[in-house]
């Protein structure tokens, strides 16, 4: 009896031991180097990099601490608090004489890209760097990775040739300055929804580390160990959306994938915007196990499985909705009035429907012919109307012999019981009123105008082609009823006309002036303007002084990031978000021939939206300033609603730079507008910044999010990004047009062939006058101007040869007047 | 400079920066003093008498050696890590290094002492598997170095080689598990420095009077400490600290980075009594690197990691 109760206890013991201990390292020693520190490269959703890679790291530390007979693993930071540099990371490392290096990070780019990367040290002639060994051990951790987490790779790469350049190499830091080998490992995207919200997962973050254990191991030649680890993804099998809250039991063990109360309050405060159904049950002592998973609003489902020893044990779930369809939104709304003729009706579905048994179910009272458009799955269906009656009240009806593609009938009144109709009532309208203005610049009555101004007239509706004349528009003096001569440009954004005036000239200081709109202004309809409407500005008596950041006229690939390239992008829609060179529609005012177009679409099954179009290099990227100025740029707005604003690093030449931005501005203007953000007056925006505007100021970006109700899709254009400040006339100056300080004006024309004339006006008598002509990389051109000049306006042609009589090639170029202790700078550009 | 495009930004701070009394100042331009073969150049450090100026290449493999006389350079070693931690004896010829071998995956460290007129080498400890901190010269010219259970100090003898030192009556500081300790020169107990308990320690370096030690808390700031243990002085944050050869300030350099790579570095100079932190060069697209001391205190060597290039760069203090 004894024998057997001890046999008994002897088959129970091996599930309630502690893991025998793995042999092989004694005498090795690594250094783990979770990459970053504190909360740096922020993820998507509030998840930072530093902080995900900081507990794979500490979990791979106790994998090989607890499990295997290691010597000893040292890790370059343990909590999020501290902030440990490159050099200190590898010196110490090296101090000690570690066997082995290993940085872990996650990689960042587009919402969607996610992938896995091992990057060991690579000297420029291509070689491994030495000692050997870094490449072995990445070719192994980019297997187990990428099976581990289920996506692609893109490879065991030598860093210098995946950078393109090292100087000698190798290119990456814990590479370069390490003196053991060593690798880098990207584990997924932390730019990526998806995974940085399985990230967020403590579970998650040891699946990695045995992807690591494992490699480790098998470098050595160990065996891995009998595995005991099912894994999976819990999904809504119609939506493919992962869910929250599941209870799945496997054996007698029980997890529950995360919920908002249970760990995604932490990045966010929307409770339906985060969920990875992710679940992981490791040190499972059996083979095989039901699994068992339960959810209120699903069917309850269960499954068989049979562990794989040598790897994680992938069991995902689909789970079947119990809630029957419901019409979940529609366009009109119930009991919307005025609704166009011309609409479209659309309903959306909570799940995909079948579409005959829709179409069949439905009615439109009054009858009316009409088109099905399905989309989103068979989740939208829009009702082209074949005519809609004006001041008609019409019925949508759906009965309930429309169903889903399970055959569950719908539940139109959306109660949770299936089986009852639907019916939507709109009335129409019709269209009896002429255009109306919405909104003009400068505002009538405006004071202190820039001499400069752009002038945008926007409409509620759109114009008549025949009326969008520049003979219906005019600036003019009010004293003398002197035109004012620029172009005028008509522009249809979003069912709305706006006009745009660029004066030709600037206009003169002090002076009273007038838009005028004639009678006769038509929409689509025929409804025409009855009365002339004047809209009076007063000009200031300063004028923006300003230096240009970037016009553009250069072009932007160089300098300017896509959005995705950013890890602050989130919540888009990829192939909508992108920024390009815009040459047909531009800022009149400069001469400018280029500007930079950016196209956004937002993803509304997330619920944090950021684009930052990133200036990352160049003469743009290195100019700096101070908060004394005002940022400015010209935006064509689309009207959508949505937020613009401005990116600046400050503290630049700090310890630590930060960075700040502009308030948001509202794009609720269509047409061109010039945006300023007065630093010192304007206040700061809330970002990653403490808010405050602090030391030497360089750009980052420009910033776009989305606001509600705002449009999903659309595209703005910026134009000559530039510094200004405002300088007054002085009094007797003013009186005879000089200015207190000197002025550089653009070159005109611009860009030029053969030949430009540069324009400047001084306060006062200078004897010390410098106008000199700069190509891209500073060298000195041509030297037009040095010495005395008279106060007022000065011209000098530049004829495009350098100080040599030679023609220039065709380039940007600078031209840099300096005047006492006066010194400013703008840019040209010369086409031959 | 990276180009003429920043002339104007340049110039205004180099006008406004206002230097006071006790602080350091560059005194000219950087020169560039050496550029080989498409190697790496990085980690310059010259002997006291300033004949010779160490260097090594990429992942610290190797020590080059440049004759300032003759402007020649040559290999005097090819070994793993023989680079990182290397430090010159008194006498200006000797240089001591920790050098590793790997036999598969597992690291070997030695100790060697390289004799640069001789053009000899000197294992002072062979191969073996943990050698968990450099070596450094003791005030005596002696070499001492800790292994997992000791601190050990060696006599070097030109004829009869390395041998265990004598009983000695001055106090050693180590890293131990990466924490700072001393070996007490009366009884010999090997202790944890309390005031930096909890402290990773790295860079640790003997002042060429020994008479005070400069390190780096990992994440932190540089410490000065005399050799009793006392009058710490609290440098700021920095990294890679060196004395000057009056033991009077230490250069280092202040770094940032984006985790993959350096964006920014320049080099400072401060006074052994934590005044005067004098920034040397001001640039942000050229990332100036670990720092040196030349041989008079009259100027400053460091390389630049995306050239591969040493340079050298004229410094002085202003006068009290």
């Amino acid at each position: 009896m004894k024998k057997l109760i001890l046999l008994i206890l002897l088959l129970l013991l091996p599930a309630n031991l502690p893991a025998q201990e793995i042999t092989g390292l004694a005498g090795w020693t690594i250094y783990l180097d979770p990459g970053h520190s504190r909360n740096e490269n922020m993820g998507i959703y509030n998840y930072a990099e530093a902080r995900k890679v900081l507990r794979v790291g500490l979990a791979l530390r106790q994998l090989l601490l607890d499990r295997t007979d290691i010597e000893d693993v040292y890790i370059s930071r343990e909590n999020d608090q501290v902030s440990v540099g490159l050099s200190d990371r590898s010196d110490e490392a090296n101090q000690l004489g570690a066997d082995w290096y290993h940085s872990i990070h996650s990689n960042a780019g587009s919402a969607t890209a996610n992938n896995i990367l091992l990057l060991w040290g690579q000297y420029s002639n291509g070689n491994e760097k030495v000692p050997n060994g870094g490449k072995a051990m990445s070719d192994i951790m980019v297997q187990k990775m990428s099976a581990g987490y289920r996506i692609p790779s893109i490879g065991s790469r030598g860093d210098c040739s995946f950078y393109g350049g090292c100087n000698g190499g190798p290119y990456l830091s814990v590479n370069r300055r390490t003196t053991m080998p060593s690798e880098l490992s990207e584990g997924g995207f932390h730019t990526n929804p998806t995974q940085n919200t399985r990230n967020m997962n403590a579970d998650w973050k040891r699946l990695e580390a045995y992807t690591l254990f494992w490699s480790i191991l098998q470098l050595h030649g160990i065996e891995i160990p009998r595995v005991g680890i099912v894994t999976g993804y819990v999904t809504d099998k119609e939506t493919g959306a992962p869910l929250n809250g599941v209870q799945i039991q496997l054996g007698d063990s029980v997890v529950v994938t995360d919920t908002f109360d249970s760990l995604f309050k932490n990045y966010s405060t929307n409770p339906d915007l985060l969920h990875n159904g992710f679940y992981f049950f490791e040190d499972l002592p059996d083979t095989n196990f039901t699994l068992r998973v339960q959810k209120d609003g699903y069917y309850p489902d269960s499954m068989q499985v049979t562990l794989q020893n040598d790897f994680f044990t992938f069991v995902d779930v689909e789970m079947l909705s119990s809630t029957p369809p419901q019409i979940i939104s529609t366009h009109p709304a119930e009991a919307d009035t005025g609704v166009s003729i011309l609409a479209l009706i659309q309903l959306n579905f909570n799940r995909p429907m079948n579409r005959r048994t829709v179409e069949n179910a439905l009615q439109i009272q009054p009858e009316t012919g009409r088109e099905y458009i399905w989309q989103n799955g068979d989740k939208r269906l829009i009702i082209k109307p074949q005519s809609l009656q004006s001041r008609t009240e019409y019925h949508i009806i759906i009965d309930t012999t429309a169903h889903d593609n399970r055959g569950v009938s719908i539940d139109g009144d959306g109660d949770g019981i299936a089986g009852d109709p639907f019916e939507l009532i709109f009335t129409t309208g019709i269209d009896e009123h002429p255009p109306s203005i919405t909104s003009v610049y400068p505002l009538n009555g405006a004071q202190r105008v820039e001499l400069n101004p752009l002038v945008n007239i926007t409409f509620n509706e759109l114009l008549n082609s025949a009326t969008q004349d520049a003979g219906f528009f005019t600036v003019f003096k009010n004293t003398s009823g002197e035109l004012v001569p620029g172009e005028w440009r008509f522009f249809n954004v979003d069912g709305r006309t706006s006009v745009n005036f660029f004066p030709a000239v600037q206009l003169e200081p002090s002076t009273l002036y007038k838009s005028r709109i004639d009678r006769g202004v038509s929409d689509l309809v025929g409804n025409a303007t009855h009365i002339i409407r004047n809209f009076s500005f007063k000009t200031g008596d300063s004028y923006f002084n300003s230096t240009s950041i970037d016009d553009f006229e250069a072009g932007i690939l160089d300098n300017w990031w896509p959005p995705q390239n950013s890890g602050s992008t989130m919540g888009i829609i990829d192939d909508s978000t992108t920024r390009s060179l815009e040459r047909g529609n531009v800022n009149l005012l400069t001469g400018s021939r280029n500007a930079m177009k950016i196209s956004y679409g937002w993803d509304n099954s997330v619920g944090s939206h950021l684009i930052r179009v990133y200036l990352s290099t160049g003469v743009p990227r290195a100019l700096e300033f101070d908060d004394n100025q005002i940022l400015q740029v010209y935006v064509f707005g689309d009207g959508s609603g949505n937020g613009f604003r401005f990116a600046i690093d400050d503290n630049i030449k700090g310890a630590s730079s930060g960075h700040e931005v502009s308030p948001w501005y509202t794009i609720d203007w269509r047409g061109w507008k010039l945006i300023s953000w007065d630093l010192k007056n304007d206040g700061v925006g809330n970002w990653i910044g403490d808010g405050k505007l602090d030391g030497v100021l360089r750009f980052d970006s420009f910033q776009l999010t989305k606001f509600t109700d705002a449009k999903d899709f659309g595209a703005i254009i910026v134009d000559d990004l530039r510094l200004a400040n405002r300088l007054p006339l002085s009094i007797d100056n003013a009186e005879i047009g000089l200015p207190q300080s000197a002025i550089l004006l653009q070159n005109y024309p611009n860009p030029f062939n053969p030949e430009t004339t540069i324009s400047f006006t001084l306060p006062a008598a200078q004897s010390t006058v410098l106008l000199i002509i700069y190509d891209i990389t500073g060298k000195e051109i041509r030297r037009l101007a040095q010495g005395n000049f008279a106060a007022g306006s000065h011209k000098i042609v530049w004829n495009g040869k350098n100080q040599a009589g030679r023609q220039a090639p065709s380039g940007v170029y600078f031209y840099v007047l300096k005047a006492g202790k006066f010194s400013t700078a703008r840019r040209m550009l010369l086409v031959r | 400079m990276k180009n003429r495009k920043m002339w104007f930004v340049g110039m205004i701070f180099f006008a406004g920066q206002i230097i006071f009394a006790g602080e350091w100042k560059a005194t000219a331009e950087p020169v560039e003093l050496i550029r080989h073969d498409n190697e790496v150049c990085m980690n310059p450090l010259w002997s006291p008498d300033g004949k010779f100026l160490a260097f090594t290449s990429a992942n610290y493999r190797g020590i080059l050696i440049w004759d300032a006389a003759g402007g020649e350079i040559r290999e005097i070693n090819d070994e793993i890590g023989a680079g990182f931690g290397m430090s010159w004896g008194k006498n200006g010829t000797q240089l001591l290094a920790r050098v590793a071998q790997y036999r598969g995956f597992r690291r070997y460290s030695a100790v060697r002492i390289f004799n640069l007129t001789e053009n000899k080498t000197l294992t002072v400890v062979p191969f073996q598997k943990s050698l968990p901190d450099l070596p450094r010269w003791t005030a005596q010219g002696n070499v001492y170095y800790a292994d997992r259970k000791a601190v050990r100090e060696v006599a070097v003898s030109r004829r009869k080689g390395p041998q265990t030192a004598a009983s000695r009556a001055h106090t050693l500081f180590v890293i131990q598990r990466r924490a700072l300790a001393k070996q007490s020169g009366v009884n010999g107990n090997i202790s944890q420095v309390e005031k930096f308990a909890g402290k990773r320690i790295i860079n640790l370096s003997w002042s060429p009077d020994f008479t005070k030690i400069v390190f780096e808390a990992v994440g932190g700031n540089m410490f000065i400490m005399t050799a009793d243990g006392e009058d710490i002085v609290d440098l700021g944050p920095g990294d890679r600290p060196g004395w000057s050869p009056d033991s009077q300030a230490i250069t280092f350099m202040v770094s940032t980075d984006n985790g993959h790579h350096f964006t920014a570095s320049d080099i400072f100079i401060i006074n052994a009594d934590g005044s005067g932190r004098s920034r040397i060069t001001h640039t942000d697209d050229v990332l100036e690197m670990n720092p040196a001391w030349g041989p008079a205190g009259k100027s400053l060597v460091y390389d630049v990691p995306g050239q591969g290039v040493i340079y050298s760069i004229a410094v002085s203090q202003i006068a009290e």
